[in-house]
């Protein structure tokens, strides 16, 4: 299977203050990949690292074949590496459909836009009904489904997550996953990060536990349920 | 009945040059965060760019204005490239780029002061000549002003609100960050902005010139005055500063009419502490809600 997102060895963080610490991990074609670990420990600063927020002090980033290490931030959206970030950042004074198209900004040709925006739709049925309110108006849950919606409006080869269940009420949580878990039958390669495994065991072909910057355990699905010593440490069993 | 429209027509004519000036400063600090202390200079470069050239060159008014958009436009543009984007992305930018800009408008002043020398000259760009409706005398110039600004102004709003730039705009000014995510190039969405602001300074100068006198120091009075209305209008919203601008300028006017010139300024400013200290987000701004 081709390797889409080749991470090595990556040291990056803020001003002097390294917080990842030499991190490696892949994300095949088809595939999908959960980063889990506790909160302050790195995690969404990976994720900004690998969007181009942050300058990478060490490693490489490999992207579809391409050295995406020092790319700015909209190349990357570009090749096609977009990034649903946590509490969604929305557009707030534009209407949800706004922000949806707004995934669409790169797009120069428009006759896939409708139909990507119906499949949204269909994908969030609760998104059409609310078609047209600003998006400041929304719950929680619409947000993140606004914020998921946008994303996949890009033209995106891998969506990277940060913890799409921040915040929000199981049964949402539930209707947040479903969506993630149709994206996934489609074909999407997907990374997560979450701090609270359980939604990932079903989820994902492979975990990796980031604790205090490194990775310390990666592997299957099955192999994390079979380790106890994983599983008491981080899944809570 | 003749003085209240006199008092309209008054109050719309500074009512279009105080919009040209604060939907630019609105629409600056809207986007990129800052306070253009140098406003006030892209103004003045704009009424001195068009004098000079009309000067030498001959040109009609309405090329006029074209130079003084493009004044305008370069001197921002240089702003921004020299000096804007280098403090951007620091956690103190609002403040360092505040005297940033403070340090560029006194340095343009001082070498306007230099080439000109401090005389004020009248502007020679401007149309003579009035029309009397009913009892009620309209200059051109002011009907001129009015125009320009309306075309203006809708042309920024149209191409906010439809185009693609637009769009790129009004994401970057909402949450950089995700506009960065959806692929816009925040560094030519600042560069697009500055420019835009900069071209309408530079017609407001010009048009501020025509009524009144060139001088270094003719940016000052209105970039307070806009400073005022954005803040009025709540800090970065263009909408509500264009519609202060018209409003604060009919108060001026009805206070000139009945107190006398002088009070104008001073009453407008007794509104906006009361309005304030009622809404201390302004007119139409929005309380800032944080939610994860």
């Amino acid at each position: 299977m081709k390797k889409l997102l080749q991470v090595t060895n990556i040291v990056s963080g803020y001003l002097n203050r390294p917080v990842i610490h030499g991190v490696s991990l892949e994300v095949n074609e088809n595939s999908s990949v959960a980063v889990i670990g506790p909160n302050g420990h790195g995690k969404t600063t990976l994720l900004r690292t690998l969007s181009g927020f942050l300058p990478l002090r060490g490693g490489s980033i490999f992207f579809n074949g391409n050295d995406a290490s020092h790319m700015r931030v909209q190349k990357r959206v570009e090749a096609g590496l977009v990034h649903v970030p946590q509490g969604d950042q929305l557009f707030s004074d534009m209407s949800v459909e706004e922000n949806l198209l707004m995934g669409a900004y790169l797009q120069r040709d428009y006759s896939n836009t409708n139909k990507k925006l119906e499949n949204i739709y269909d994908l969030f049925p609760k998104l059409k009904e609310r078609s047209g309110q600003v998006a400041s108006s929304l719950s929680g849950g619409e947000r993140r489904m606004v914020g998921i919606g946008r994303g996949l409006m890009t033209d995106a080869k891998l969506m990277i997550f940060d913890e799409p269940s921040l915040g929000l009420a199981p049964l949402i949580i539930e209707q947040i996953y479903e969506a993630l878990q149709e994206l996934r039958k489609s074909g999407m390669a997907i990374l997560v990060v979450e701090e609270n495994p359980s939604r990932i065991l079903n989820f994902a072909d492979k975990i990796c536990l980031l604790d205090a910057g490194h990775i310390v355990w990666s592997g299957t699905v099955d192999e994390a349920k079979s380790s106890s010593h994983i599983l008491q440490t981080y899944l809570g069993g | 009945m003749d003085v209240l429209i006199q008092i309209i027509i008054t109050g719309i004519t500074l009512g279009s040059m105080y919009a040209l000036a604060s939907v630019g400063l609105s629409l600056i600090f809207g986007t990129l965060g800052m306070f253009n202390m140098a406003h006030g200079l892209f103004m003045t470069l704009g009424a001195y760019a068009a004098y000079s050239a009309a000067i030498s060159l001959k040109i009609p008014l309405l090329l006029g204005i074209f130079i003084a958009m493009g004044a305008g436009a370069l001197v921002a543009i240089v702003t921004h490239l020299a000096v804007v984007r280098f403090m951007l992305g620091n956690s103190e930018f609002g403040m360092n780029v505040l005297v940033a800009t403070a340090g560029i408008g006194i340095i343009l002043e001082d070498l306007l002061l230099k080439i000109y020398g401090g005389y004020p000259y009248p502007q020679v760009l401007k149309v003579e000549g009035l029309v009397k409706i009913a009892n009620v005398a309209i200059t051109y110039q002011a009907i001129i002003i009015c125009l320009v600004a309306l075309l203006l102004i809708s042309s920024i709003a149209f191409l906010l609100m439809k185009t693609r730039l637009g769009r790129g705009i009004r994401a970057t000014a909402q949450n950089r960050d995700a506009a960065m995510l959806m692929g816009v190039k925040s560094d030519t969405v600042f560069l697009q902005v500055m420019a835009l602001a900069g071209m309408l300074a530079g017609v407001a100068g010009l048009m501020i010139s025509t009524q009144a006198t060139l001088s270094p120091q003719m940016g000052g009075d209105p970039l307070l005055k806009a400073f005022v209305i954005c803040v009025v209008a709540g800090l970065g919203n263009v909408w509500g500063a264009g519609l202060c601008a018209f409003g604060l300028a009919i108060f001026e006017a009805t206070i000139g009419f009945y107190i006398g010139v002088r009070f104008g300024f001073p009453a407008m400013l007794l509104l906006v502490i009361a309005v304030l200290i009622w809404r201390p987000q302004g007119l139409f701004g929005q309380e800032k809600v944080v939610r994860l």
